[in-house]
């Protein structure tokens, strides 16, 4: 039986890789006495597949892991939550009743972000972009108009590095890749509202593909919109969220 | 004064993520793993240091153990403390952030107790390394009843005397009691109320510590050691070591943290037994853990059935010096591969004798996966084998490889050493001949699949070790070793099939030994070195020998006083201060009767009467009469097969 779930990997397990988390997910599996499906062959693996890797460092709300299980499974959930570590918490467990259902990692098409400068008492290192806000007095609709002017762009070039040949970085139009690519005020977050470090103010709600056919990650979209502004990016301080994933109907994955 | 995790004896998340975003594998850092164990509050807070990055650390059972015993008594907290990779040590320093532990991220230099694991010697920079990150001060001398009390254990300290200006107190053997009774004595202390001499001297006291500064080294006019010299009445004069003879008393790790990130061993891991009866001349554990002490096979099969459970690992591994020999060994792996159909858990099994029973169970558990075999013949000729102890012959090698290509295995590697004691160019010749008939024999067994056939040669070079009888002989020097490897590579280019020459850095190796085997005049070498920046030097990439050679000459010690001098079996050596059990005079007739290429026999077979059963044990669980038999034995047979 195929089970899809949904989960979230907040805190610090944002700092584990997508290797590291499939381990995770294979152990919490046996601890929990769910029987998942190998495949066959030399080197057996364990039927257990993500929608879309999340990139180290960054916080997930809506993931999902495909699994493939000996039999029929109930109360997955709880099961499995009791074998998960703080930061990762199953929300949904849906039996995919179509053996020959697509893989999440198959249909998945976009991915929403919110995206925000870290915090930091020990450095608070205001985020260039919000320096030269202040500095030169932008409103926010001064913002909004730099943000336009990017967006209106018929193509917006990169050069993306392939996965696959990691020297050559190919120039690629990334502009029909962005669906949405807001900016996030103070007022609108009042959980950053009262803080003095201007660094905590400034972020970012981006819809992008993603998927195996087109992918965009937020770091390269935000870099294309900085180069845009001639502002400098510090990608360490960036901390990322991934809201969501859709199909091609926009529709969440389960 | 109870200690508690306050804000100032704590660093905050906030303050380690921003350095998070800028390291690599920033999941070494994080703590909160499955099964760490985490007390807001507790009486005594222990730091277990692995002076290594996280993963080599991690993959310490002793760690495992020890952590698990530690935390099992209410009220002491006991946190794991790694040595930050270079990149992570840059960031900390630069916003100063210090030394804390994965638990509950307390500062380092706020533990009540901060005891390093030492395993091997190329890690003592990262000790210090670790002290100054802590903000700790480096010489035992300048701490105060401020700081922590540095403790050390491991093998390492088996020779302390390089280390000890730098720790308060060793532990000396097994972890599981003396480490207990060290916590308790500390908690009395400080309910009496007593400062860090009083401390001192109470820890002095207790079976199996060494406390350093309560020892003098006496020099003779020649610069050679006299003895040590107890500053207190009352002390011994040589520190006995502790074991734990009953290992069955302490299940342990019965619910081991679960790394999240990929570590060097990522399984389950039970210990069959500790000690080993084989008495090859050159190895260490083989000498200072005697005598061997097996657990139940059913403590075993308990122990791997709870641990896989716990613990969801795919993969469960026995520990031990060498599998077969343990007593029950045919059928705990019946049993134990019965678990593993069941709970569909691979085993692996290291240090495996290659015999027909071996064949059986390393061809039904690599059914779909067949790894690499393993062998150590350590020594490239049967006279130089016979003149180290170690008993596996040419046809055991190649009897076993025949029935492994047979099988279909075509990955062999094989482990040598060079620089052994009465080595000639014929044993260095030796190497490549066996790689040669390796090499013909899985042309002639493999057929058209000769092309799949993967041979490694891997080449160290021999780092006399302290309590062995290879302790007196001087190291090669590295020019010396330079050019056997220079003949060993000529020998290897006119091989050809596939065959790869692995081999290790003498500088380093020649480091080590000075490490091994130094006085405490050693110390200064290391303090110094860490000061040029020497740190990681177990790792090919940050080891700097122009760096240990210049403290060696900054700090005016001979350093290769005891690595590369002729020892005489007349004097007295720094580690004399420890007791293993096993006698000196024992030690001695093994070396002389090594330079006479005369074997002795495994003491399962008879006893050969190293002393250890002297030392206050009871009976030596190995022990048996003496038999005048015992010469006509034939060597067990032996191979190592790792899968
Ligand atoms: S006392 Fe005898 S049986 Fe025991 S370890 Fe020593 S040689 Fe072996």
């Amino acid at each position: 039986m195929k089970y899809r779930l949904r989960f979230s990997k907040t805190g610090r397990l944002r700092y584990i890789s997508h290797l590291d988390l499939m381990r995770l997910f294979t152990r919490a599996f046996r601890r929990a006495g769910v029987q998942l499906r190998y495949s066959e062959g030399f080197n057996p693996h364990p039927r257990i597949s993500c929608a879309q890797p999340l990139s180290l460092g960054a916080e997930g709300v809506s993931e999902y892991l495909d699994i493939e299980v000996v039999g029929v499974e109930n109360n997955l959930v709880d099961r499995l939550n009791a074998e998960l570590p703080e930061g990762l918490r199953v929300a949904q467990a849906a039996g995919l009743p179509a053996e020959n259902a697509s893989r999440a990692a198959a249909i998945v098409r976009w991915a929403d972000y919110e995206v925000r400068f870290m915090r930091s008492s020990l450095n608070a290192c205001p985020s260039a972009i919000e320096e030269r806000v202040v500095r030169e007095k932008w409103t926010p609709s001064e913002k909004t108009k730099a943000l336009t002017e990017f967006l209106a762009q018929g193509e917006i070039w990169v050069d993306k590095k392939s996965k696959k040949r990691r020297q050559t970085a190919q120039r690629t139009n990334i502009r029909p890749l962005i669906d949405r690519f807001e900016i996030l005020y103070h007022s609108e977050n009042t959980e950053y509202h009262n803080e003095d470090t201007v660094a905590a103010a400034c972020g970012f709600r981006l819809r992008l593909a993603t998927g195996s056919a087109a992918h965009l990650s937020p770091i390269l979209a935000l870099q294309a919109y900085f180069k845009y502004l001639g502002i400098p990016l510090d990608e360490s301080s960036l901390n990322i969220t991934r809201l969501n994933l859709y199909d091609w109907q926009m529709r969440p994955l389960l | 004064m109870t200690k508690q995790t306050d804000e100032k004896k704590t660093i905050e998340w906030a303050a380690l993520e921003t350095l998070l975003a800028k390291v690599e594998k920033p999941g070494r850092y994080i703590g909160g793993e499955y099964q760490a164990i985490i007390k807001e509050k507790a009486d005594v807070r222990f730091g277990f240091a692995f002076p290594d990055q996280y993963e080599i650390g991690m993959s310490s059972l002793g760690l495992q153990i020890l952590y698990e015993i530690l935390n099992q008594q209410a009220d002491i907290a006991c946190e794991r403390l790694f040595a930050p990779a270079p990149d992570m040590e840059e960031e900390m320093r630069r916003v100063g952030l210090p030394l804390f532990t994965l638990e509950t991220r307390t500062k380092a230099a706020a533990l009540d107790l901060l005891g390093f694991s030492l395993q091997y010697e190329l890690s003592y920079t990262n000790v210090l390394n670790m002290l100054d990150l802590a903000g700790l001060p480096l010489l035992a001398v300048e701490r105060g009843d401020e700081h922590p009390l540095i403790l050390a254990g491991g093998p390492c300290v088996f020779n302390p005397e390089p280390v000890a200006d730098f720790f308060d107190c060793f532990a000396i053997g097994d972890g599981e009691e003396i480490l207990l009774d060290l916590i308790a004595a500390y908690k009395e202390s400080r309910q009496l109320g007593e400062g860090r001499a009083e401390l001192l001297h109470r820890l002095a006291k207790i079976s199996g510590l060494y406390v350093p500064s309560l020892y003098e080294p006496v020099y003779l006019d020649n610069g050679r050691l006299q003895g040590h010299r107890p500053l207190v009445p009352g002390l011994p004069a040589q520190i006995k070591k502790r074991l734990v003879m009953d290992l069955d008393q302490f299940k342990h790790p019965q619910n081991p943290i679960v790394p999240f990130i990929e570590t060097v061993h990522d399984r389950a891991v039970v210990e069959l037994f500790r000690g080993c009866t084989r008495g090859c001349r050159f190895c260490q554990a083989g000498m200072i853990y005697r005598p061997v002490r097996e657990r139940s096979s059913d403590g075993i099969f308990d122990l791997a059935s709870e641990l896989i459970d716990c613990s969801g690992y795919d993969e469960l591994s026995l520990l031990s010096l060498a599998t077969n020999d343990y007593s029950d060994i045919e059928n705990l792996i019946d049993r134990l591969m019965k678990l593993g159909r069941q709970r569909q858990v691979a085993l692996s099994l290291p240090s495996l004798r290659l015999d027909a029973f071996s064949f059986k169970v390393l061809d039904e558990i690599q059914k779909y996966k067949k790894t690499g075999l393993t062998f150590a013949p350590e020594a490239g000729t049967q006279r130089l084998r016979d003149v180290i102890n170690k008993t596996i012959t040419e046809e055991d090698i190649y009897g076993g490889l025949e029935q492994a290509f047979q099988l279909g295995w075509t990955t062999v590697k094989l482990y040598f050493m060079i620089g052994l004691p009465t080595e000639e160019d014929d044993d260095i010749d030796g190497i490549a001949a066996m790689a040669a008939n390796i090499v013909k024999l899985g042309r002639q067994v493999l057929g058209k699949n000769f092309g799949r056939m993967n041979l490694t040669v891997s080449v160290s070079h021999f780092v006399p070790k302290p309590h062995t009888p290879f302790q007196w002989f001087p190291q090669n020097h590295r020019a010396l070793l330079i050019k056997k490897i220079e003949r060993l590579q000529e020998a290897f280019r006119t091989l050809r099939g596939g065959v790869r020459l692995q081999y290790h850095d003498p500088a380093q190796s020649h480091i080590e030994a000075i490490l091994a085997k130094g006085g405490r005049e050693t110390s200064a070498i290391i303090l110094q070195a860490w000061k040029n920046g020497a740190r990681f030097d177990s790792w090919r990439e940050y080891f700097d020998y122009d760096r240990w050679l210049q403290a060696a000459s900054d700090s005016g010690v001979d350093s290769d006083f005891y690595a590369l001098r002729d020892l005489s079996t007349a004097e007295y050596l720094p580690w004399e201060i420890i007791d293993t059990g096993v006698d000196k005079e024992y030690l001695a007739a093994e070396w002389e009767k090594a330079g006479r290429a005369e074997w002795t026999p495994d003491c399962r077979q008879g006893c050969t009467a190293c002393g250890v059963n002297r030392l206050g044990f009871g009976v030596c669980p190995s022990y048996s009469k003496p038999t005048t038999a015992m010469a006509a034995q034939t060597p067990l047979k032996e191979g190592r097969a790792d899968v």
